[in-house]
C-alpha cells in the first residue's frame, strides 16, 4: 500500500529537530524507518511530517569511554555490532544485535530508534535493562538521563516526554568476573522473540556473587527477572539453584494468548531460557577468569 | 551461425539464459510496461465477511483532487453483460454461482471488491478509496466448513438449500449401486484387517506467495480494440473470457502475458474479476488504465489453499500391505466464485491423488466442500494434493509405528511395482520404477547408520528423527482429463520459424513465470537441428503471435510444450531433408539418410554432400523456384502434442530433524530427494524446481497459515502475520535422479514443476514424530507449531507416567 500525504524536513541539529516537533504535534521523528515506514504504508500511522534525523551529526557516532559505550541514537545497529571495541567492551551487545531482524534491517535499523520504539519483545530494549543503561533525553534547553528500568513503561509505550528527543543511549561495559548469554526462541530467523533472555553472571569462588536476567516478548514490557536472580545470588549456577531460577521466571511470562503463542508456552520458554543463558553466561564468566 | 557449434545440447547445465537481465535490475514485469497517460485503480473492498449493502457513496472520494472516475457494482452490473462463460466452467456436477466483477447488493467475505476508483496516481487513488462510504447490515457468518456442512449452519447463499458446493466418491465407478458395492467391499476388508488405523488430518489454509503479485494494464483503441497486459499463467483462456464478458470478438482482444513475471505457482492461473473491471474502466474512460495488487490485497484475496479435513482409515495386514482404504475429505472453499476452479476443483483433485505411489486396489473415497465467508481457495503448486499426502504419509508412518516395522521398508512394500498401473481413482501410472528411485535414496540418508546414531543421541538426550514421503505427480495433463475438468485443452502446441538466415523461432501459447522456458525450450530445439541455442529464440504469452494453448500450469511445459518442440523440429527437419533430396539428387534417399550437426545439414551416406543449416534455409525460405513436387516453400510448422494416456513422475523425499524437547522448536538437519523425471534437459533448471518446491513445502508445513476470526475478519494480511520461510530457515535440498525415460515422450522427458511440496509436510512430520518415538508422539496438523510439538512431548510423558 502506499502512505498518505507528509512533508518531510531534514534538520541539522538537535534544536531545530526539537522546534520542528514542537511546532506541529502530528509530526514524527524519522530514524532508521524499519518500523514507523510499514505502519506508515498500511496507513495505521498517519503523520503529518516526518523529521528525519540522519542528518544531524551530533546523533550519530558511539564510542567506549572507560566503563561506558556511548551509542548517538541515530547509530546503525549493524555499524555497533560491527564494532571491534564495542565487542571488547561488552561483547553481549553483538550476540542480541546478530538476533535482531536481518543483516538488511539492522543496516538501516538504528540503536535510538529500537530503544524508543519500545516494542515489547525486541531485543535492544532487553539488553539495555539486563546492562542497567541509560537514555539520554533532550528538551529545549535541557537534558535528562533515564535508567532503561524506568524508561520502558508498557508496549511501545516509553518515559520518554512529547517535547523530548531520545539522542544517546549509555551501555555499561562487562564488569569483571562477568559472563554474557543471550537466546531467543522466535517462529523463524529475524522474527521478533516469542520469548528471550539476556543474563549476565559475576561469579566469585564458583558463587553468584551478582546476577542480572532481563527476559523480552514474556510481558508487556522488557523485565527484569528479580526473582530468578535472587535464587542464584550467593549460590553456584547449577543444579537446584539454577532449578529455582528456572522455576521463577515462569512467573515473568504474563503476556496473554496471541496467535504467536500462548501464556503456557511462553512460560515453558521462559524457564528454559534462564537455565540456558545462565549455564551459558557462567561458562564464560570461568572462561574469562 | 556461432562459431564454435557444438552438438548434445539436452542434459547440459546451460547457464538461464533469462538470469542476466533478471539478476541485473532489467527484467520486464507488468510494472515495468510503458505507456504514457495511464491512470492507476485502486480497488475499494468490503469490511465484513458477509453483509448487504446498504448504500455506497462516492462524492467524497470524487471531490479528492487526481480522481477520475470511481465505479460501484451497480453501476459496472448494467454496463457490461454477465453470461456463463464455457472456459471458465469445469464438466463437474457442481454449483456455478454467477458474480459480477464487483460485488452488487451483498458481500460474501472479508476483501471482496465492491468499487474501483480511478486516479493520476495510486497514492490518491488509495486517499480516494479510504474516503468511500459504505453502510452494511451485517449477516451471519461461517468459517469453518464442517459447521458449514450441518443442516443448521447459516447459509453463505441464502438460495442454496445448503453450502454444500460439490461433493463426489471417487471410487467404485459412477452408478449409486456400483458405489454401494465397493463400500461394502471395503468395509469387508476392512473387518478382516491385521491392524486398522483410523486418524484424522487437518492441513491449514496456506499456499504460496509470488514475489509479483497480480496486476493487469488495459489499454483500448477504437481502431484496434484491447489490449491487455496481464499476469497470468493462460493468457490465451484469459482472452477468451474477456472476449465473451466484455462482449467483444475475439479479434479485438489481444492478452499479453509480460515477458518476466515474478512468479505464478497457481496463482495466476485463475481467471480472477479485477481483471474484467481494468479493462471495462479502459474503454470506459479511454485511457490506459493499471492495477497492481498491493501485498495487503493479494494476502486477503488468492494463495489461500489446502484447507481440508480428511478422516483417513488405512487397513493392512501385519507385514504393513494395505488391503483397503477409506477416506472421508472435507475442503473449505471460501466463496467458490472463481473462474476456473471455483474453489473445488483443487479439493478434488486431492481426493483423486490420494493413493499416491502406492498399488492399493480397494478403497471409498469421498469428498464434499462446502462454502464459507472465506477467500475464494485458488491454486498453489501440489494442486489440491499436499493436504491428501499429508494425510497419507503420515498414516502410513502411524500404521509402521503401530506394527513395529521400519517406515521406510513398510512404504517401499506397498510402491506400485507394475506399469502401467491404474490406480483405484483412476490415475494412469504410465511407467517408471519407483522401488529403484525408494531404495536409492533411503540409500543415500545411510537409514541404519542413523538409527545407530539416533540410539547414541538418545542416551545423551538429543532427539533426533527421520521421515519418508513420496509423490507419484501428473507429468502434464492430457486432454482426456483437462476438457472434462477445466473444459480446456491438454495439448501442447508451438509455432516453430526457421528464418533465412537459419535462426530459430519458437511461439508458445505458454506464460512462464520463471520456468526457464528460454533456456530449455532453445535447447531442445538446438539439440534437434544441430545449432548453437543462442541461434533459437523463445517467445511466449502473446495471444496476438502465439497459437491458443491453456497456459504454463499442471507441469505441463517440459512434458507437453517441449515435446510439441521435438515433433515441430521433427516435421520440418523432413521437410530440408526432402529439398536437400530433391536438390542433390539423392532419389532413394529418406529423412533418416541426413544429420543435423555443426551447423549443417549431411547426407550420412556421402559427407561431401552436405549444406549449412542457414544456406538450406535461405534457399527454402527465399530461394521459392525448383520447388520438389509437391512441396511448399518456407520452414513454419505448428505441432500438436498429446500423450496417449496422461504421464507421471515421481519424487521420493527424506527429512532429517533434530527436535528440542523443552521448547518444541525443530531444526532440519538434512533433506534429500530422489526424483525420477525421466530424460533431464537442463540438470540446473530441475534442481531449481526441486529446491523451489521443497522449500515451498517446508514454508507451508513450517509457518504459514491465513487465519480469520469467528467474525470472518483476515487476521493475516500482511508478511508480519503470514509468516514465509526465509533462507535462513530453510537447508539446501540434496537433489538425487534415479531416471527412467518416458516412452510417451519423444525426448523421454517427464515433468518436475508441479508436485514437489506436496510430500514434504508429511516427511518433515514423519521425522519430527520418528525422534519424539519415545513420548509416543503423532502430529495430525499443520503447521508444525514448536507449542503443538512441546504439548504433544508433555502429553506423552504424562501418558508414558512421566
Amino acid at each position: 500500500m502506499k502512505p498518505a500525504l507528509f512533508a518531510y524536513v531534514a534538520p541539522q541539529s538537535v534544536e531545530e529537530a526539537l522546534e520542528l516537533l514542537a511546532s506541529d504535534e502530528m509530526a514524527r521523528p524519522l530514524a532508521g524507518g524499519q518500523s514507523l515506514i510499514p505502519t506508515m504504508n498500511f496507513r495505521i500511522a498517519a503523520p503529518s511530517a516526518l523529521v528525519d534525523l540522519r542528518r544531524i551529526g551530533a546523533l550519530n557516532g558511539h564510542a567506549v569511554e572507560g566503563d561506558v559505550i556511548r551509542v548517538g541514537a541515530m547509530t546503525r545497529q549493524r555499524d555497533l555490532e560491527r564494532d571491534e571495541a564495542v565487542q571488547r567492551a561488552n561483547p553481549l551487545i553483538a550476540e542480541v544485535l546478530g538476533n535482531v531482524a536481518h543483516i538488511v534491517i539492522r543496516n538501516r535499523g538504528t540503536v535510538g530508534g529500537s530503544i524508543a520504539h519500545a516494542d515489547a519483545a525486541a531485543e535492544l530494549p532487553c539488553m539495555l535493562v539486563a546492562t542497567g543503561g541509560t537514555v539520554v533525553a533532550r528538551r529545549a534547553g535541557g537534558e535528562r538521563t533515564i535508567a532503561a528500568e524506568d524508561f520502558f513503561l508498557f508496549h511501545m509505550t516509553t518515559a520518554l516526554e512529547a517535547v523530548e528527543l531520545l539522542t544517546e543511549v549509555r551501555i555499561p561495559a562487562l564488569p569483571p568476573h562477568t559472563g554474557y548469554a543471550f537466546q531467543e526462541v522466535a517462529r523463524r530467523h529475524g522474527d521478533y522473540a516469542l520469548a528471550g533472555v539476556c543474563a549476565l553472571v559475576t561469579l566469585k569462588d564458583g558463587v553468584c556473587s551478582a546476577v542480572r536476567l532481563a527476559a523480552c516478548g514474556v510481558a508487556s514490557k522488557p523485565t527484569r527477572l528479580a526473582e530468578a536472580e535472587a535464587a542464584l545470588l550467593g549460590a553456584p549456577p547449577e543444579g537446584e539453584a539454577l532449578a529455582r531460577a528456572a522455576e521463577a521466571a515462569r512467573d515473568y511470562a504474563t503476556a496473554a494468548d496471541d496467535r504467536q503463542a500462548s501464556t503456557d508456552y511462553r512460560r515453558d520458554l521462559a524457564s528454559a531460557l534462564v537455565r540456558r543463558t545462565v549455564t551459558k553466561a557462567a561458562d564464560r564468566a570461568r572462561e574469562r577468569a | 551461425m556461432s562459431a564454435a557449434v557444438e552438438t548434445g545440447w539436452i542434459g547440459r547445465s546451460l547457464e538461464r539464459r533469462e538470469d542476466a537481465r533478471l539478476l541485473t535490475g532489467r527484467g520486464e514485469y507488468l510494472a515495468d510496461v510503458r505507456v504514457s497517460d495511464c491512470l492507476h485503480v485502486c480497488f475499494v473492498r468490503s469490511s465484513h465477511a458477509h453483509a448487504r449493502i446498504k448504500d455506497i457513496r462516492l462524492d467524497a472520494a470524487l471531490e479528492i483532487p487526481g480522481v477520475v472516475g470511481a465505479i460501484t457494482g451497480a453501476e459496472l452490473s448494467r454496463e457490461i453483460q454477465g453470461q456463463k462463460i464455457p472456459v471458465l466452467i469445469p464438466a463437474f456436477p457442481a454449483k456455478y454461482r454467477q458474480y459480477w466483477p464487483l460485488a452488487v447488493d451483498e458481500v460474501y467475505w472479508h476483501g471482496e471488491p465492491l468499487a474501483a476508483i480511478v486516479a493520476k496516481d495510486k497514492y490518491v487513488a488509495e486517499d480516494a478509496a479510504a474516503a468511500v462510504e459504505i453502510d452494511y447490515e451485517p449477516l451471519p457468518v461461517v468459517t469453518d466448513a464442517e459447521v458449514a456442512l450441518r443442516e443448521d449452519s447459516p447459509r453463505v447463499y441464502d438460495d442454496w438449500d445448503s453450502n454444500e458446493i460439490f461433493g463426489t466418491s471417487y471410487t467404485g465407478g459412477f452408478e449409486a449401486d456400483q458405489i454401494a458395492k465397493n463400500d461394502a467391499e471395503v468395509e469387508a476388508l476392512f473387518a478382516q484387517a491385521d491392524v486398522v488405523l483410523r486418524q484424522r488430518f487437518r492441513t491449514q489454509r496456506c499456499g504460496v506467495c509470488p514475489i509479483e503479485t497480480r496486476g493487469a494494464l488495459a489499454i483500448w483503441s477504437e481502431t484496434d480494440g484491447l489490449t491487455v497486459h496481464l499476469t497470468t499463467q493462460r493468457p490465451h483462456i484469459e482472452r477468451l473470457a474477456l472476449a465473451d464478458l466484455l462482449e467483444l470478438s475475439t479479434a479485438e482482444v489481444r492478452v499479453v502475458a509480460p515477458r518476466d513475471q515474478g512468479g505464478g505457482f497457481g496463482v495466476k492461473a485463475p481467471f480472477y474479476r479485477e481483471h474484467v473491471v481494468v479493462c471495462h474502466l479502459a474503454r470506459k474512460l479511454g485511457r490506459p488504465v493499471r492495477w497492481i495488487e498491493t501485498r495487503e490485497e493479494h494476502l486477503m484475496t488468492v494463495s489461500q489453499e489446502r484447507d481440508q479435513i480428511h478422516d483417513l482409515e488405512i487397513a493392512a495386514d501385519r507385514e504393513g500391505r494395505i488391503l483397503a482404504l477409506r477416506n472421508r475429505g472435507i475442503g473449505d472453499v471460501g466463496d467458490g466464485r472463481q473462474g476456473v476452479y471455483w474453489g473445488f476443483v483443487m479439493p478434488s483433485l486431492g481426493s483423486v491423488m490420494l493413493p499416491n505411489a502406492y498399488g492399493i486396489r480397494h478403497a471409498d473415497i469421498k469428498l464434499r466442500c462446502a462454502v464459507t465467508n472465506k477467500a475464494c481457495m485458488s491454486p498453489s503448486r501440489s494442486f489440491g494434493a499436499l493436504p491428501t499426502r499429508f494425510a497419507l504419509e503420515r498414516g502410513l508412518d502411524m500404521l509402521a509405528r503401530k506394527l513395529g516395522l521400519e517406515t521406510a521398508a513398510l512404504k517401499r512394500r506397498n510402491l506400485v511395482t507394475e506399469f502401467p498401473f491404474i490406480s483405484v481413482t483412476g490415475v494412469h501410472h504410465d511407467s517408471g520404477n519407483y522401488v529403484k528411485a525408494w531404495d536409492k535414496l533411503v540409500e543415500s540418508v545411510d537409514l541404519p547408520g542413523f538409527r545407530a546414531l539416533q540410539e547414541e543421541a538418545r542416551a545423551s538426550g538429543r532427539y533426533i528423527g527421520i521421515g519418508f514421503a513420496c509423490g507419484a505427480e501428473f507429468s502434464g495433463i492430457p486432454s482426456d482429463v483437462l476438457v472434462p475438468l477445466e473444459n480446456q485443452p491438454g495439448y501442447g502446441v508451438v509455432t516453430m520459424r526457421i528464418d533465412p538466415r537459419g535462426k530459430i523461432a519458437i511461439h508458445e501459447g505458454d506464460a512462464p513465470q520463471g520456468q526457464s522456458h528460454e533456456t530449455t525450450m532453445a535447447q531442445v530445439a538446438a539439440d534437434a537441428f544441430g545449432i548453437h541455442p543462442d541461434d533459437v529464440s523463445v517467445r511466449h504469452g502473446d495471444t496476438g503471435t502465439t497459437p491458443l494453448s491453456s497456459g504454463t500450469i499442471g507441469a505441463r511445459g517440459a512434458s507437453y510444450t517441449v515435446a510439441a518442440i521435438a515433433e515441430a523440429a521433427a516435421a520440418l527437419k523432413a521437410k530440408m531433408a526432402r529439398y536437400m533430396i530433391h536438390d542433390h539428387g539423392l532419389e532413394g534417399a529418406t529423412a533418416d539418410d541426413f544429420s543435423f550437426r555443426g551447423g549443417a545439414v549431411i547426407y550420412e551416406k556421402d559427407g561431401n554432400i552436405r549444406r549449412e543449416f542457414a544456406a538450406l534455409a535461405d534457399r527454402i525460405v527465399m530461394g521459392s523456384i525448383n520447388l520438389p513436387a509437391g512441396e511448399d516453400p518456407g520452414l513454419e510448422h505448428t505441432a500438436y502434442f498429446e500423450a496417449p494416456k496422461p504421464m507421471i513422475c515421481f519424487t521420493a523425499q527424506a527429512a532429517k530433524v533434530e527436535v528440542d524437547i523443552e521448547t518444541g522448536q525443530f531444526t532440519i538437519l538434512d533433506y534429500a530427494t530422489c526424483e525420477d523425471v525421466g530424460t533431464v534437459i537442463n540438470p540446473i533448471v530441475v534442481e531449481g524446481q526441486v529446491q523451489g518446491g521443497v522449500v515451498q513445502g517446508m514454508s507451508n508445513a513450517m509457518f504459514e497459515e491465513f487465519l480469520y476470526d469467528e467474525n470472518g475478519q483476515q487476521l493475516t494480511a500482511d508478511f508480519e502475520n503470514y509468516r514465509l520461510a526465509s533462507a535462513a530457515d530453510v537447508p539446501n535440498v540434496t537433489v538425487g535422479h534415479s531416471p527412467t525415460p518416458c516412452p510417451d515422450h519423444p525426448l523421454g522427458v517427464r515433468a518436475v514443476g508441479e508436485g514437489r511440496p506436496g510430500p514434504v509436510p508429511g516427511a518433515l512430520a514423519n521425522a519430527i514424530c520418528d525422534a519424539l518415538a519415545p513420548f509416543g508422539v503423532e502430529s495430525t496438523t499443520l503447521p508444525l507449531k514448536p507449542e503443538m510439538i512441546l504439548a504433544l512431548i508433555e502429553a506423552g510423558r504424562a501418558g508414558n507416567g512421566g
